[in-house]
C-alpha cells in the first residue's frame, strides 16, 4: 500500500526517501548520516528514543532505523510507541547486540541488524524494505 | 536363645524343686518314648549336674538295686555326711529325715501341693512325703531318667527332695521378693541403657522369660497397627526338647541378667525360629465388635488397660480361643503397654513348657514393669523417628549442598557469559564504527575535508576502545600508584565538577557537601578520583529517566574519613544487594556491572571500605567509602614502588 499521508511536500519534490535514524553516539551518527546521503537518502538523525518520537511526527521519515541501547527510552520501546501511533511505520533494528533478534520484542521490526562496519547490508536491508513495504518517495 | 523359667532360687541353687521343675520331671518322666526324647540311653559324666541345674533343684541317682550313682554338687554341699555314692538311697534318706519315711503319697501341705498332684498325674512318678504327720520336712519325688527300653536291671531313678517346711516357705518367699525387687532394678537400668526399638523390645521379652527377671516360659509382644493387634516378636522354646537343651546349655553358665542379654546377642544363640512364627500369625482385631460373642478376657484387658490373666477356658470370644489354640496355651498373662493412656502394644506371656500356673503375684509385677517397658518402648520409638528424620534431615541438606553448587556453577557460566555479551559490545560498538569510517575515508579520498573529520571520530574510538581496556584491566588488578599527600577537598570537588554539565542536561541535582578547608590525607588521587567517578556515575544512571537529586558529602571523622555518595532514584533491588560490588551484576539493561566493581576494588586497595548502606532515611541508595587518617604519606612504600617499577622497565628494555 502506500502510504502517501506521510509524504511532505519536500517529498515529492526531491523523489527521495527519507529516513531517520537514531544512535546515542555521534560516531555512528556521523558516519550513517554521511553514508546514507551518499546513497540517495535523506536523511534525519536523532541520539535518544525521545527524540525519535518527536522527530517522527515533524519529519515523516519513510524508514526508521534505531539502535537499541540508547539512554531513557531504548531502541525496542521507542519502536513500540512509534508502532502505537502508526502500526505501518517501517523499522529496521540496527543494534551491537545480537541477542535481542530474537526476543519478541523485536518482532515487529522490518529487520534486525547487527553493527558491522560495512554498511552494505544496511544499505541492501534499507531498499528490500522500502521495496516490500512498496513506500513511494 | 532363651534362659526359661530356670526358676527357683538360681542363680544359687537349690535342692528343692519349684513347681516348673517337677513338672519337668513330670515330662522327662512320662510315659512313651516319643513323648520323652530327653530320656537318655546311658548315664555319662556331668549328667546329674546338667539335670539338677536344669531342675533347679538337688538331684541324686540311683540304680536298680537302689544304691546311689551319682549326685549333684548341691546334694553334697547340703548334705555333707550323707548320699555318698555307693551308699543305699532309702537308708541315707532315713538318716536325714526325723523321723522315718512313711511312704504315704504327698497329697496336700502348705507348698507343693499343687505341685505333687501334678506329679501324681505322672503316672510312673511317685511322691512321698518325708516325715508325717506335723514333723514333716521333706517331699520325696523320684522318677526313671533312664530310657524306656533299659532292662529293669539298668533302671536309673532320680531322687529330689522338697523342702515343706512352712519357715522354709516363708523364707523363700522374702528370698523371692528380695531377689525380684533387684532383679525389677536390673532390668529398668537395662531398659534405659538400651537405645534402638529392636534391643529395647528384645530386653523386655527377654525379661519376661528369664529366670532372672520374671520367669514366664514364652512371651510375645503385639503391635498395635490400624486398630488390629499384631504379633511382632515372640521368644521361647518351641517344645519340652529344646526346652530342655537350653536350659541345660544355659545351666552351664552362672549369669546375671546382663550377662544373659549379652549372651543372647552372640550369633551362637539362634533365634527361636518356631515361636517367632507363631508370633507373626497373631493377628487380632482390637475392636470390640469384631467379637460376635462379645470379647473376652484378652480384649478386654486391652480395653481397661488392666494386665490380667486368662485361662484357655475363661469365656473366650472365637477370636481369642483361636489365639489360644494357636499358641497352645493355657493360660496368658496379658499385659496391655500404655503410654498416657494410649495402647502402644500388648505383651502376652505363659508357662507353655512348664505349666505352672500363673499367679496374681506375677500378673501384678508385670503390670509395674509394663509401665516402664512402654515408656522405654515410647522414647526408643521416638529417638528412631528422630534419627530417621534427622537422616531426612541431612539428606535434604546434602541434595541442597549439590543444588547449590550446581547453581553456583550455572551463576559462574551466566557471569561468563554477561562478561562475553559486555566485553563483545563495548568492543563491537568502537570497532564497528572504526571500520565504517575508514571505509567511508576510502570511498572517497578525494574530500580531504570529510576524510579528516572520518579520521578524527576513528581516533576518539580507537581512544574510548583503549579507555574499556585499560577499566577493565584496572578492575582485574588495580595498579596502585605511589601514595602521596592528597586534599581530599580538593579530589571530591575536582570529580564534582566533571559532572556539573552532565547533570544538568539529565535534571540532577548535585547536593556537594563538602568544607571548604584541606583533609590532608595519603591517597592515590587517581584511584579515588576512579572510584568516585564510577559512584557518581552509577547514582546519575540510576536517575537518567526522571532525574533527581545526588548527594555527595566529605566529613572527617575520629580515625576515618568518610564520603557518602547516595541517591534518591529507584534504589537497587534486593535481590542484588549483597552482590553489588561483585563484576557484572547490574540491573541496568545496558550497564556492563564493572563500575561499582572499580569503585570497591579501588578504595580497598587504598586500605578503605565502600559499603551499601541499608535504609537511609533521605535517599533510596547510600554508598559509603571509609578511607582511614594516615596524615604522613607512607614514603617508604612509594619508594619500593617506584623501584618495582624501575626494575620492570629495566627488564623490558632489556628483553
Amino acid at each position: 500500500m502506500t502510504d502517501g499521508h506521510r509524504m511532505t511536500d519536500e517529498h515529492r519534490m526531491t523523489g527521495r526517501h527519507r529516513i531517520l535514524i537514531a544512535d546515542d553516539e555521534p560516531s555512528f551518527r556521523r558516519l550513517y548520516e554521511h553514508e546514507l546521503r551518499k546513497a540517495g537518502y535523506e536523511v534525519e538523525l536523532a541520539s535518544s528514543g525521545k527524540e525519535v518520537l518527536q522527530k517522527v511526527q515533524v519529519k515523516r521519515p519513510d524508514l526508521v532505523i534505531l539502535d537499541i541501547r540508547m539512554p531513557g527510552m531504548n531502541g525496542l520501546d521507542t519502536m513500540n510507541r512509534l508502532l502505537e501511533e502508526d502500526n505501518e511505520l517501517p523499522v529496521i533494528i540496527n543494534s551491537a547486540y545480537p541477542n535481542f533478534r530474537d526476543s519478541y520484542m523485536s518482532w515487529s521490526a522490518d529487520a534486525y541488524l547487527v553493527k558491522s562496519s560495512d554498511l552494505s547490508e544496511l544499505k541492501r536491508t534499507i531498499r528490500e524494505v522500502l521495496e516490500t513495504r512498496s513506500v513511494c518517495p | 536363645m532363651n534362659p526359661y523359667n530356670r526358676s527357683g532360687d538360681s542363680p544359687a541353687l537349690s535342692p528343692f524343686p519349684t513347681n516348673g521343675a517337677v513338672a519337668l520331671a513330670e515330662r522327662l518322666s512320662g510315659p512313651g518314648s516319643s513323648e520323652n526324647p530327653a530320656r537318655i540311653d546311658s548315664v555319662g559324666r556331668g549328667f546329674v549336674e546338667g539335670l539338677s541345674r536344669a531342675l533347679g533343684m538337688g538331684v541324686i541317682l540311683t540304680s536298680a538295686d537302689g544304691r546311689i550313682v551319682d549326685r549333684s554338687a548341691v546334694i553334697e554341699e547340703i548334705f555333707p555326711d550323707t548320699f555318698a555314692p555307693g551308699t543305699r538311697f532309702a537308708r541315707e534318706l532315713d538318716r536325714v529325715t526325723v523321723p522315718a519315711t512313711t511312704g504315704a503319697p504327698f497329697l496336700s501341705g502348705p507348698a507343693g501341693s499343687e505341685a505333687a498332684r501334678r506329679v501324681l498325674r505322672g503316672g510312673e512318678l511317685r511322691c512321698s512325703a518325708v516325715g508325717a504327720g506335723p514333723a514333716r520336712l521333706f517331699s520325696h519325688i523320684r522318677f526313671p531318667v533312664s530310657a524306656p527300653t533299659a532292662s529293669p536291671a539298668d533302671l536309673i531313678e532320680a531322687h529330689c527332695l522338697l523342702d515343706i517346711r512352712p519357715e522354709k516357705q516363708l523364707f523363700d518367699s522374702y528370698q523371692g521378693e528380695l531377689k525380684q525387687l533387684h532383679s525389677m532394678r536390673e532390668i529398668i537400668e537395662l531398659l534405659y541403657e538400651s537405645v534402638g526399638f529392636g534391643d529395647v523390645l528384645n530386653l523386655i521379652l527377654v525379661a519376661v522369660t528369664s529366670g532372672e527377671g520374671f520367669g514366664f516360659n514364652r512371651a510375645f509382644f503385639l503391635e498395635v497397627v490400624d486398630g488390629r493387634l499384631k504379633g511382632r516378636l515372640g521368644i521361647g522354646p518351641a517344645n519340652a526338647e529344646e526346652a530342655h537343651r537350653i536350659w541345660s546349655h544355659l545351666a552351664e553358665f552362672n549369669t546375671t541378667l546382663r550377662e544373659t542379654l549379652s549372651l543372647l546377642t552372640q550369633a551362637s544363640c539362634p533365634p527361636d525360629a518356631a515361636t517367632q512364627d507363631l508370633a507373626r500369625q497373631i493377628d487380632l482385631p482390637l475392636d470390640p465388635g469384631s467379637c460376635k460373642d462379645g470379647d473376652g478376657g484378652i480384649l478386654k484387658a486391652c480395653r481397661d488397660r488392666r494386665a490380667a490373666a486368662v485361662a484357655h477356658d475363661s469365656g473366650l470370644c472365637e477370636l481369642e480361643k483361636a489365639l489360644f489354640r494357636t499358641l497352645g496355651s493355657e493360660s496368658l498373662a496379658v499385659v496391655p503397654l500404655t503410654v498416657q493412656d494410649r495402647l502402644a502394644g500388648v505383651l502376652l506371656a505363659d508357662n507353655f513348657i512348664t505349666g505352672r500356673a500363673i499367679t496374681a503375684k506375677d500378673v501384678g509385677l508385670l503390670e509395674s514393669f509394663s509401665r516402664y517397658a512402654a515408656i522405654a518402648l515410647q522414647n526408643s520409638n521416638l529417638l528412631e523417628e528422630r534419627t530417621r528424620s534427622l537422616q531426612q534431615l541431612r539428606e535434604a541438606n546434602h541434595q541442597l549442598q549439590t543444588h547449590q553448587q550446581r547453581l553456583l556453577q550455572a551463576e559462574k557460566l551466566s557471569t561468563l557469559g554477561k562478561v562475553a555479551a559486555c566485553v563483545s559490545h563495548e568492543i563491537r560498538n568502537p570497532l564497528a564504527a572504526i571500520g565504517g569510517l575508514t571505509r567511508a575515508v576510502l570511498d572517497d579520498l578525494s574530500n580531504p575535508q570529510i576524510s579528516r573529520e572520518m579520521l578524527e571520530i576513528v581516533v576518539r574510538e580507537v581512544e574510548r576502545l583503549e579507555r574499556f581496556l585499560k577499566e577493565t584491566l584496572s578492575f582485574v588488578k588495580p595498579v596502585r600508584g605511589p601514595m602521596q599527600e592528597g586534599d581530599l577537598v580538593e579530589i571530591v570537588r575536582g570529580v564534582a565538577a566533571t559532572f556539573r554539565e552532565q547533570f544538568q542536561r539529565s535534571h540532577v541535582e548535585l547536593d556537594l557537601e563538602v568544607g571548604e578547608a584541606p583533609m590532608l590525607c595519603s591517597t592515590d588521587p587517581d584511584l579515588l578520583r576512579g572510584a568516585l567517578t564510577n559512584l557518581l556515575r552509577n547514582a546519575e544512571d540510576a536517575l537518567t529517566s526522571r532525574g533527581g537529586r545526588i548527594r555527595l558529602r566529605l566529613e572527617r571523622h575520629d580515625d576515618h574519613f568518610r564520603i557518602d555518595v547516595a541517591d534518591d532514584g529507584p534504589g537497587i533491588p534486593e535481590e542484588i544487594r549483597d552482590r553489588i560490588f561483585e563484576p557484572f551484576v547490574t540491573n541496568k539493561e545496558d550497564g556492563t556491572g564493572i563500575g561499582l566493581a572499580i569503585a570497591h576494588e579501588n578504595i580497598r586497595s587504598l586500605g578503605g571500605s565502600v559499603s551499601l548502606k541499608a535504609d537511609p532515611e533521605e535517599y533510596s541508595t547510600l554508598f559509603r567509602i571509609r578511607i582511614p587518617c594516615r596524615d604522613v604519606p607512607d614514603r617508604g612504600t612509594e619508594l619500593s614502588d617506584r623501584n618495582i617499577q624501575a626494575v620492570d622497565l629495566d627488564d623490558r628494555e632489556k628483553a
